[in-house]
């Protein structure tokens, strides 16, 4: 674990260069220490790093006469349990930790790793001079307890001290502090104090508290003493930086195919047009495909689109793409982390088959306001957090538009001009404290997309809106130290509604839309710190409108098509064990149980099974009422192990089923907006998916390069697929319509990540995803009913992901893409119908496009590190695509003038600059 | 000032990136070619020698070579009614023709039978729906999106209104012919001998020409979906302010097909995944089938459909007082203008008449000839001067 020391001291700037060997003659009258601080950084030229938080603002009277720094230090800061260390003309204040250069017993610590040894005092001072190099950090630096003098071999002392958050320095209750193997366990009291009996020695104390990032301390008990603990860092301070907790989770934690992404680490990545976006890194992460550029959805691990779930604060998000696919509808500075899983699900999550996307929120700082935002080519956006601190209340509210229409206006290619293209995002997120122990979040979601097109050739319509919103509200208690619990509110909402009026007569508006309000309540049960149980409970209930076309203006002739709604209630139980019976072995065992109950009123039809499952098969129709008119259910094991095979490497290996019960129709290669969702019925069954995985870990040189290789093999049940150029929208008879079969998908991921100065990542993936669709008549069959290559399959990724940190303020970064082309149906042979020219395809997917490669570079320039200066500017530069290489996204072919030509759509053809504006204002 | 123009251009471009994305060739290898057997024919209502092709499918690259066809040689085509009544067909000219002339009639349904080296071949049974006449066929301004230039096209859109009061004819099939006067916009008045170096004033008229086309899409509509049971606005022919047809007088002679449902999701299958694509959203392609089954071998592909329609046409005259007034009259696909123009006296025009066949006489005062380049002033160069038997 990094930790971030900058961000909690404050600086005074001085001139460089080392005087603490002059002398200086001071007289302070009632003065502050603060000022004292400062006047003495003036007169020393030296720089003071502290923390506000540690001066007291009592007054004192000190006189000096031709006295050393140290000697001057010594004396103000008596009796104020601060500590000073001089380094390199750097003054440092702790409290209660001494910065210890050169720690004599940190041989004790050299089998278990090869860390600081002698240099730890270097690698200390980088920490407060540059944490962004810091290769070491709290965790792995020796603390020194007590009084050396009065070391007794083999006897125990006692190390007590408080625990407080870091963002806020409030105490934290509840706190676990205990030793490795968990028999020495306490709790920190109201007042986050804590006293724990340790032997003389090495000793290494784990602290933990749910929602807070476990730490871990190495320490040298001496005799008794005093060890301030602070857990997670939210502070912005000077620099943001990557808190990365998750390091050592590579080899120790037994979850698989976990990527977690901090959105300030996307800061220096560079991203088309200035768009910085959390979504578009994970998907260069390994396992994660698109079919494109700019195409919305992802495919993880072989899956479809539909397979993935995206969560904001709890929120599910059913469309995440603005502008179609080439933004995500998460602006990124409103979001704290994003986790993403992709291999073995935990228990706790909704029924997806591939993969959780999980985002959170940043929250507002307890006590500052600040405000930051910034502006792209494409977009401004504006975030502000704001503390409330007499209801004890966060609140933060983040929002981002498009200026398209201004823009627009202003280039001179009218087509262009007469387009109006707007997206909006909001984030409103309030926390409120209950106590100490229970609390409250609440979360507004909503994204609009909108389109004005006057003649459009996609769709055949001339506006075109989707709006995702969604509330969640969460509610943790924390008041028993062993059992935690958790309960949330969520709807979610998406829709779309499309509308044309260039004929009066023709013109109509047509929507979707798709809701769920779930409620959940969950209980983790920390019976050791080798044993967590966790149980829980899922409901939901789905409202959809798969489609209603209604008539638009008096003139309009068109016809009032109501599909009938359909409704469906999910619901889940789950118990999961995360148990760890030695320091080899570590298990998670769980199990979902998951039924969704297909609600009435709804009509069936009954088709001749000797014939096409057509409209003209038709042998009966059943209507029901209201009521459960059918049920799925199943269990939804998880499993998976991890054995160390020593500190640094790891084998871990997996078991999932996951059922899902709501699909896509969709008949286009990529997620398109006009894409519907229906819930499982007679004709619609539910997906399943069985994984099995298994994977090697290691972290190497002092977890700086985390490294892993994963391995997987799915098989999938009832994937959706369609008819040749059938339609779902307001299709009444959609099961005509669709096909399911069976899938399987298996692949090798290789990654490797490195923190640090140059940090980044490089993976490789091998991956290939089949589907089957066969059946008795011959519209039902594709590729003679054998398994063939999805659309999605692109056997051969390379993601890298560079970013060197020149100093604090350049940086500059570096992204490589490849990728195996998409298959294609290319046409074999043509034919006339009627005097019309056709052509006839080949199998389905068995040709391939043009391999995708893609170099972007940026470089980032932050300004005013100050922190007395009001805005902070941060810049950046990137150019996308700086080969220009033409990518093509599809293939598509077209008979002209008695020929069949080919086309390529490529979506950036050329290298594209973009120059983007960010700001704080504190 | 000058830092804020550089943003908006900044702006621009990634806007103008963004937006096109943009759809260049590809050089596609042609695969092996895929030889399937392919089925198209309609059988009519009208009285006449009926015909099917039964043929194979070709390798792309003889697309528009006229080589492209290939009969299914020496096969036993017959069509037969609900009544086991036999119509057979022989081979001719590259085609299956009815022994006799013969129509559908209305509500009878009628199969398509081959038997070709032993194996069997059948469509479905198809009834021949009544086509009602077409209601009107008129011109709307409108804009287009053509995709070739990925611009839009102010312009005027040929649509059409049908409707069957009966409500048995849902589904239509179209295609259209058209002719229009050319106008040129310097009528060649006097013609030139070379023999004796002498002009004389022409009897026959060069400056009114026709231009014929007729449909080469796929053109398929519903009356499905509104209220009043009618196709409405059915895009037929949409012209731009280049095209030339609505310059002076233009007919368009549509034909329509009663189809049935079922011929009806075929081809808009088929159009469907014929249409190029080109957007993120590109629709699966894949193998379309219609009506054919081959009995002997159910596994077997055979594209194409067996199509029983009733038909029904109409014409219509515009002239470009017919159309909206916003509709700017196309200007002559020619140049004709100043530097397209010789004005020299009598005795040089044998010079210029004698660079090839580049200028026409236009006119003669005293000594002075105009003259012009021949598309100017001669439309016979280009198009026929022979009137459609239907034009008055």
């Amino acid at each position: 674990m990094r930790v971030f020391i900058l961000s909690i001291l404050t600086c005074i700037f001085a001139t460089v260069h080392a005087q603490e060997e002059s002398r200086v003659s001071v007289n302070y009258q009632n003065t502050h220490l603060e000022t004292i601080l400062t006047d003495l950084s003036q007169r020393f030229e030296m720089n003071f790093y502290y923390r506000s938080a540690w001066i007291d603002t009592s007054k004192q009277n000190f006189s000096a006469n031709a006295q050393t720094l140290p000697e001057i230090l010594d004396q103000i800061l008596l009796g104020k349990n601060l500590t000073y260390t001089i380094i390199d003309g750097s003054v440092y204040l702790t409290k209660g930790i001494k910065i210890n250069l050169n720690p004599p017993l940190s041989r004790l610590y050299a089998q278990e790793k090869e860390t600081e040894e002698a240099e730890i005092g270097l690698v200390f001072r980088q920490e407060f001079l540059n944490t962004q190099t810091a290769e070491s950090d709290l965790e792995n630096f020796v603390f020194e307890v007590g009084d050396r003098n009065q070391f007794v071999q083999g006897a125990n002392s006692t190390l007590a001290g408080y625990v407080n958050n870091k963002a806020d320095s409030t105490p934290l209750e509840g706190v676990v502090v205990f030793t490795g193997s968990g028999q020495n366990l306490v709790t920190t009291d109201e007042n986050g104090f804590y006293s724990l009996s340790l032997r003389n020695g090495k000793n290494r104390v784990n602290i933990q508290l749910l929602g807070k990032k476990s730490t871990v301390r190495n320490l040298v008990m001496y005799s008794d003493g005093q060890l301030n603990i602070e857990m997670d860092d939210q502070i912005v301070a000077l620099q943001e930086v990557t808190i990365n907790a998750f390091r050592e989770e590579n080899v120790e934690s037994n979850q698989m195919g976990i990527s977690k992404i901090d959105a300030v680490s996307t800061k220096n990545v560079p991203v088309v047009l200035g768009e910085r976006d959390i979504m578009k890194i994970a998907v260069t992460t390994s396992g994660v495909q698109t079919v494109g550029e700019g195409a919305a959805g992802f495919n993880v691990r072989g899956g479809k689109t539909d397979q993935n779930l995206v969560l904001i604060n709890k929120i599910p998000i059913y469309n995440t793409s603005h502008f179609f696919g080439f933004f995500s509808v998460f602006n990124t500075d409103a979001i704290s982390d994003l986790t993403l899983h992709k291999s073995v699900i935990p228990v706790n999550y909704d029924s997806r088959l591939s993969s959780v996307f999980e985002l959170t929120s940043k929250k507002s700082s307890e006590e500052e306001f600040s405000v930051y935002g910034g502006l792209s080519p494409v977009s401004s956006k504006i975030t502000a957090e704001i503390p409330l601190k007499k209801v004890k209340g966060k609140l933060l509210a983040s929002g981002r538009g498009t200026y398209s229409d201004w823009v627009l206006n202003r280039v001179p290619e009218v087509t262009i001009r007469e387009n109006d293209i707007d997206f909006y995002d909001l984030l409103i997120q309030y926390d409120q404290k209950i106590n100490a122990h229970r609390s409250l979040s609440a979360t507004y979601y909503g994204s609009i997309d909108k389109f004005n097109i006057p003649s459009d050739s996609l769709f055949n319509l001339s506006n075109f809106r989707y709006t995702n919103t969604g509330a969640s509200i969460i509610y943790s208690d924390q008041s028993n130290q062993r059992l935690y619990f958790t309960s949330h509110l969520i709807y979610s909402n998406y829709g779309y509604d499309l509308s044309y009026d260039q004929s009066a007569r023709l013109a109509f508006n047509q929507s979707f839309g798709v809701s769920e309000t779930a409620a959940n309540a969950e209980f983790n049960y920390f019976h050791s710190p080798d044993l967590e149980i966790m149980a829980g409970l899922d409901a939901k209930y789905y409202l959809l409108n798969p489609g209603e076309k209604t008539p638009l203006g008096e003139e309009s002739v068109i016809s009032r098509v109501q599909l009938n709604d359909e409704r469906g209630l999910e619901s889940a139980l789950y118990l999961s064990a995360n148990w760890q019976p030695s320091d080899k072995w570590s298990f998670y065992a769980g199990i979902r149980y998951s039924a969704f109950s297909q609600l009435g009123p709804v009509k069936e039809y009954v088709f001749d099974t000797n014939a096409p499952q057509i409209a003209g098969s038709i042998t009966d129709t059943l209507s029901y009422g209201g009521g459960i008119i059918r049920n799925y259910h199943g269990p939804e094991p998880r499993f998976t192990f991890r054995y160390k095979l020593d500190d640094e490497s790891s084998i871990k290996g997996g078991l999932a089923r996951n059922r899902q019960y709501l699909h896509t129709l969709s008949n286009s290669v990529s997620v398109s907006p006009t894409d519907i969702w229906r819930l499982s019925s007679r004709y619609l069954e539910p997906q399943i998916s069985d994984q099995v995985t298994l994977g090697y870990y290691r972290n190497l040189k002092d977890d700086i390069f985390e490294i892993s290789v994963e391995g997987y093999f799915k098989r999938l049940q009832n994937l959706v697929d369609f008819k040749v150029g059938e339609e779902f929208i307001l299709n009444p008879l959609v099961e005509t319509s669709v096909l399911q079969g069976p899938g399987r998908s298996y692949g090798v991921e290789l990654s490797v990540e490195k923190s640090g100065k140059l940090n980044g990542w490089i993976n490789y993936t091998y991956a290939r995803s089949f589907i089957q669709l066969t059946g008795d008549f011959q519209d039902e069959i594709i590729n003679e009913g054998e398994f063939f290559p999805s659309n999605y399959d692109r056997p051969h990724t390379l993601n890298l992901v560079a970013n060197y940190k020149f100093t604090r303020r350049i940086s500059a970064s570096l992204n490589v893409n490849y990728s195996s082309g998409r298959p294609v149906t290319f046409p074999v042979s043509a034919y006339e119908i009627n005097g019309v020219q056709f052509v006839h395809y080949s199998d389905r997917n068995a040709f391939r496009i043009p391999d995708y490669f893609r170099v972007d570079i940026g470089v980032n320039l932050e300004m005013g590190h100050r922190l007395t200066k009001l805005v902070r500017n941060y810049w950046s530069f990137s150019i996308y695509n700086l080969l220009g290489r033409d990518n093509p996204y599809s293939v598509f072919f077209d008979i002209n003038k008695g020929q069949v030509r080919g086309y390529q759509l490529v979506v950036f053809g050329s290298a594209i600059p973009t120059l983007s504006w960010n700001f704080v204002i504190k | 000032m000058k830092k804020r123009r550089s943003y908006i251009i900044l702006l621009a471009i990634g806007l103008l990136a963004l937006q096109l994305g943009c759809v260049k060739s590809f050089d596609f290898e042609e695969q092996e070619y895929e030889r399937i057997l392919v089925v198209s024919g309609t059988l009519t209502n009208e009285q006449v020698i009926q015909e099917v092709f039964i043929g194979y499918t070709f390798p792309i690259s003889e697309l528009g070579t006229g080589r492209s066809i290939q009969l299914l040689s020496g096969a036993e085509v017959w069509v037969e009614d609900s009544d086991n009544n036999r119509y057979d067909y022989v081979e001719q000219d590259g085609m299956y023709r009815s022994e006799i002339a013969f129509g559908g009639i209305q509500e009878e349904s009628y199969s398509l039978h081959f038997i070709y080296e032993g194996k069997e071949y059948r469509s479905t049974a198809e009834t021949l729906l009544f086509s009602p006449p077409i209601q009107d066929i008129y011109p709307i301004y409108s804009t287009q999106f053509n995709t070739i230039d990925n611009i839009t096209e102010d312009g005027i859109l040929i649509a059409l209104d049908t409707e069957d009061p009966t409500g048995q004819a849902n589904y239509f099939r179209f295609t259209w012919e058209e002719a229009w006067q050319i106008n040129v916009p310097f009528p060649s008045l006097f013609g030139y001998e070379e023999e004796n170096d002498s002009l004389f004033r022409r009897l026959d008229e060069v400056g009114v020409c026709f231009g014929f086309g007729e449909s080469s899409d796929l053109i398929i509509g519903s009356s499905v979906g509104n209220d009043v049971n009618k196709l409405i606005e059915l895009p037929l022919r949409f012209f731009s302010e280049t095209d030339q047809q609505l310059r002076d007088r233009y007919a368009i002679t549509v034909k329509q097909y009663a189809i049935s449902a079922n011929a009806f999701s075929y081809l808009s299958n088929l159009k469907k995944v014929n249409e190029g694509g080109g957007t993120f959203f590109d629709r699966q392609v894949g193998t379309v089938t219609g009506n054919m089954i081959s009995v002997s071998d159910p596994s077997e592909t055979v594209l194409g459909y067996f199509e029983v329609a009733g038909v029904s046409w109409r014409r219509k005259f515009f002239s470009l007082q017919d159309v909206d007034s916003r509709y700017s009259r196309p200007p002559y696909r020619f140049s004709c203008g100043d530097f397209d123009r010789v004005n020299t006296i009598v005795d040089s025009v044998s010079y210029f008449i004698g660079l090839g066949d580049i200028y026409r006489v236009i006119d003669v005062s005293d000594n002075n000839v105009s003259l012009i380049k021949a598309p100017c002033a001669d439309c016979s160069v280009y198009a026929t001067t022979e009137p459609p038997d239907y034009w008055n």
